[in-house]
């Protein structure tokens, strides 16, 4: 990719929303290319820019004068769900709902009590495994280290700098 | 007996539907977390509390004195969507996560700073799991950067 590629795609990189391979790209021509590296930071400078301002605006906003329109629409929302709730009334009084109903909640109760009974014997009776696979790794610093916390097995990739 | 088979019908498509509902989200997308913890050495031992949860890492694997959360940023990835993360001392660090198989979440991770790149990794890592990369120098101490990857 040239300088115009990326120059084209630096917006679309600092909101993220390139694809991946595009992303890596413009992040490598980016620390070898003075101009571009330029072109990036006055962009940023310019986002925060306009975020410190629609900050500022937005801190000057009253928004307890919002309140009592959210109120009205509101209410006009909770008026026309009134049709729903007759019609619930009505399946409910048939036998067939109602040993459907009694029949999900025991299931969904089983599957919660199921659930948690995972989440407490995970969290008290186990270490989490934050086990890591480095597929591959590539580094232009000195020394690059591969340790292993031995109880939970977190992977830390370290990276000496050497005289820095 | 049809009619009772009807409503027998009707019960179970309404188990079903329950339980569609209760069951497992689909993992539509990762939500990544990085941290940057500035990790330093002499005066007063400190522990940011904001950072108690990962204290026995820490204790087990370095000899810091005082480990301070410098920075933290929490975003919503899709698949092939990559992302660029500020690290304090003018790094970035870019994610771009392919894909969750067998509960590991696929990354590609690079750390760049200036005209260079730290490191350029393709790590799965554990979902729900975090990796840390580390080393790097920050005012009188070291960075540890915390990833974490979560589907759900």
């Amino acid at each position: 990719m040239i300088c115009r590629d990326i120059e084209n795609m630096l917006d679309r990189f600092l909101d993220g929303e390139l694809e991946a391979r595009s992303m890596r790209a413009v992040a490598l021509h980016v620390t070898r290319c003075p101009a571009c590296e330029r072109l990036l930071q006055e962009l940023e400078r310019l986002q925060d820019l306009v975020v410190d301002g629609v900050n500022e605006a937005v801190a000057g906003v009253d928004f307890t004068r919002f309140w009592p329109d959210i109120a009205a629409r509101a209410e006009t929302v909770q008026r026309s769900f009134g049709g729903v709730g007759e019609r619930l009334r009505a399946l409910a009084a048939r036998p067939a709902v109602i040993a459907a109903a009694m029949a999900a909640a025991l299931l969904v109760s089983v599957m919660g009590l199921w659930r948690a009974g995972t989440t407490l014997s995970s969290a008290t009776l186990t270490p989490p495994n934050n086990q890591a696979r480095i597929d591959s790794l590539v580094s232009d610093v000195p020394s690059v280290s591969l340790l292993s916390e031995p109880v939970s097995n977190t992977t830390v990739i370290w990276i000496d700098e050497g005289g820095r | 007996m049809r009619r009772a088979l009807r409503r027998n019908g009707r019960a179970l498509a309404a188990v079903a539907l329950v339980l569609a509902v209760a069951g497992p989200a689909r993992a539509e997308g990762v939500t990544v977390t990085v941290g940057s913890v500035l990790a330093t050495d002499g005066g007063t031992p400190e522990f940011d509390t904001r950072l108690i949860a990962m204290k026995p890492q820490f204790d087990s694997l370095f000899r810091y004195a005082s480990y301070r959360l410098m920075k933290q940023e929490r975003r919503g990835l899709d698949w092939g969507q990559g992302a660029s993360f500020d690290i304090p001392g003018g790094r970035y660090l870019v994610i771009a996560p392919k894909e969750v198989r067998d509960s590991k979440v696929g990354m590609q991770v690079m750390l760049l700073e200036g005209g260079r790149p730290l490191i350029d990794t393709s790590v799965a890592l554990r979902d729900h799991g975090v990796l840390l990369l580390g080393g790097p120098k920050q005012e009188t101490g070291v960075l540890i950067i915390v990833i974490g990857a979560d589907t759900e």
